[in-house]
């Protein structure tokens, strides 16, 4: 349960608004055209996000149950610029996408991983995965000005530089205490530096994930695993529909036409397409065939959406809520925009 | 102050029921927007899998939750889940059900939601340019209009014929989408629209191709315009003065032989209606703006399609 006592205050009251609007929009709204579009396109994103959510939230139970601390403990590098570089990598292992990676990133942190290194895998891994990259290669397909390969390895490029800068500087500035809403009192890799602490560690676990459940152990372990699983699904789940309201409310009441206004500068025209990426809320998999579609802008601010879109949008900024403390989850999207910015316009540049 | 219970007492553990109930709303959810098929308004035809695979998921969270469904007093139902023991007055407390409440809106939303998928007022929220200026008139090329209206018209979804529009320019062409139609417009013009989608209606993105009416519905909109009083009530009207034996004026007489004409232009004219629209592809141009056009020979009213999107 979370300790953040002001964050939860605010979330609960996030939630009844919610709930008498909807309640107020079915039963005054209906038939509006507005009320249509809203319903359609909220409803769209939750089918979609909620099965991948699922699906992050059962990795996260096979990670509790089957993943020991040590081990976790053992693989990270004790030098922290080598474990951020390794954790910006770890989505080509672990690839999930952006619905269910606040998730696994929860557990993960639980199970002892550096908290910088759960945000780098957390910002890299609905970039750099196989999937993503794959599709972002055959929505360039036949472009000649904007070839799938340059594309493809641009976004990979600044993904990767973002969120292991964001990582790093994450690591020097804040602690884990100040980072996290919960954290955990054994610590996690770096803060165990000798074999004797790790072996304290393990001689002082808490209680098997498995105590108290009966049967044979494989059932047991199914019991423990979709047990964690309903606990995160409905922990992260609540902030993943409360992003989709936000997100279908400005779907539906923002005109596009209106942005593109903005966006006659090569800057105006990347910081348009960003705040675009922000509004959407597109999944990984879908937002290069929408990028692809913005015949008239440039690749740079392309670049921009494909690469801020996965780590910072309304809904993933909500979701943040269950995790991390305020002050975090005001600087995490402040530098990912930063650093997408600078690294687009860079582009824009070199082009 | 708390009371004394007794012994043998046990409870329902109702964060539990309430959890439980939930995840069940769910796994109907998603069963029933994949065996109606309602979900193709929302998402792919291939995330029909996504609705299956996260059914079973959902299964395996109810059938994980089956346990524990009743607790001794010892342990107050309401704290369990938190792993805490706490007065018995907490049990009933709401803080341990409106974590579920927010997963109740989506359904609920679902379940009364009449959407057949994106409309009309969707597409010109996305549409980069807008849907033109209020009043323009569309101009086509007629030097490319064929000198008799062809008997066939080929099939094209509108994705095809927007990618295309080139190949198909002076061309008898079908394609069916939804109307769009606003009062500013001219008559004898409307917009024809449907969505492309790569995962979910959140990225849908509009197709639009300009439709200009077959001369005969321009002609009898024109003639008998809405704004003018022209409509049943007025039919009726007409009616009843023949039946009374009156004389009829010419455009009264006009409007009751061609009524059935009439009716079936206006309906096809109706926001967030579906039709199929056959005709000549043109390029053509509304103000300065050079637009894809079909020179309408034939519109028909049509049932929206199981899947909207393309």
């Amino acid at each position: 349960m979370a300790n953040g006592t002001g964050q939860s205050k605010g979330i609960f009251v996030a939630e009844v608004i919610v709930v008498i609007l909807s309640v107020g929009l079915l039963l005054f709204a209906r038939k509006a055209p507005y009320a249509i579009a809203f319903q359609t396109i909220f409803i769209a994103i939750v089918l979609e996000a909620l099965p991948f959510m699922l699906l992050g939230a059962f990795v996260s139970g096979l990670v509790e149950v089957f993943v020991r601390k040590e081990r976790i403990w053992k693989l990270v590098p004790r030098n922290k610029v080598l474990a951020v570089l390794s954790a910006g990598l770890l989505g080509m292992v672990l690839p999930v996408c952006e619905c269910g990676v606040v998730v696994v990133m929860r557990r993960l942190v639980k199970k002892g991983l550096p908290f910088y290194c759960a945000i780098t895998y957390m910002l890299a891994a609905p970039i750099l995965n196989v999937v993503v990259l794959g599709s972002t290669a055959l929505a360039f397909q036949g472009k000649p000005d904007e070839p799938a390969r340059l594309v493809v390895s641009l976004r990979a490029g600044m993904g990767y530089v973002i969120a292991i800068v964001v990582g790093l500087v994450c690591a020097y500035l804040f602690t884990r205490q100040s980072a996290l809403l919960e954290s955990e009192p054994e610590g996690d890799a770096h803060s165990l530096h000798t074999d004797a602490q790790l072996h304290d560690q393990h001689a002082h676990a808490p209680a098997a994930q498995l105590e108290g459940i009966a049967g044979p152990s494989l059932i047991r372990k199914y019991q423990a695993v979709a047990t964690h699983a309903t606990v995160d699904f409905i922990d992260v789940g609540r902030f993943l529909i409360l992003g989709a309201v936000v997100a279908a409310g400005l779907q539906t009441f923002v005109p596009r036409s209106a942005l593109v206004s903005v966006g006659a500068s090569p800057a105006g025209s990347i910081s348009m397409m960003m705040v675009l990426a922000v509004m959407l809320n597109l999944c990984s998999e879908a937002d290069a065939f929408v990028a692809a579609s913005f015949v008239q802008f440039t690749l740079a601010s392309k670049l921009a959406f494909l690469v801020l879109g996965p780590m910072f949008d309304i809904k993933l900024l909500l979701m943040y809520l269950s995790v991390f403390r305020k002050k975090l989850i005001i600087t995490l999207p402040i530098m990912t925009t930063i650093g997408v910015f600078i690294l687009a316009y860079l582009v824009h540049l070199l082009s | 102050m708390d009371r004394k219970l007794p012994e043998n007492l046990h409870f329902p553990n109702w964060p539990k029921l309430v959890k439980l109930a939930t995840l069940a709303l769910w796994l109907v959810a998603f069963v029933g927007v994949l065996v109606t098929g309602r979900y193709l308004n929302f998402l792919r035809p291939a995330f029909g899998a996504l609705m299956g695979g996260a059914a079973l998921l959902v299964l395996l969270m109810i059938i994980s939750q089956l346990r524990g469904l009743r607790v001794k007093h010892e342990h107050d139902a309401g704290c369990l889940e938190m792993g805490q023991l706490c007065s018995y007055k907490h049990r009933l407390q709401g803080r341990f059900f409106y974590p579920v409440l927010i997963f109740l809106v989506p359904l609920l939303l679902l379940a009364a939601s009449s959407s057949q998928g994106l409309n009309t007022y969707a597409a010109i929220q996305r549409m980069m340019t807008g849907p033109g200026e209020a009043g323009a008139e569309l101009t086509v090329d007629e030097s490319q209009l064929p000198a008799t209206a062809p008997d066939t018209f080929r099939e094209l979804r509108l994705n095809e014929l927007d990618t295309n529009f080139n190949n198909w320019v002076g061309k008898p062409v079908a394609a069916i989408g939804m109307v769009y139609t606003r009062q500013e417009m001219p008559e004898g013009q409307f917009l024809l629209m449907r969505f492309t989608i790569t995962c979910c209606a959140a990225d849908a993105q509009p197709l639009v191709i300009h439709v200009r009416a077959p001369a005969h519905q321009r002609e009898l909109l024109a003639r008998f315009p809405v704004d003018a009083g022209w409509g049943p009530e007025r039919l009726a009207e007409i009616d009843a003065k023949k039946a009374a034996g009156q004389e009829l004026a010419p455009l009264e007489a006009g409007f009751q032989e061609n009524y059935a004409d009439w009716e079936a232009a206006l309906e096809v004219r109706t926001k967030d209606s579906w039709a199929r629209v056959s005709g000549i592809a043109l390029n053509g141009a509304l103000g300065l703006r050079p637009v894809k056009v079909i020179y309408a020979y034939q519109v028909e009213q049509i049932p929206p399609p199981r899947n909207p999107y393309l």
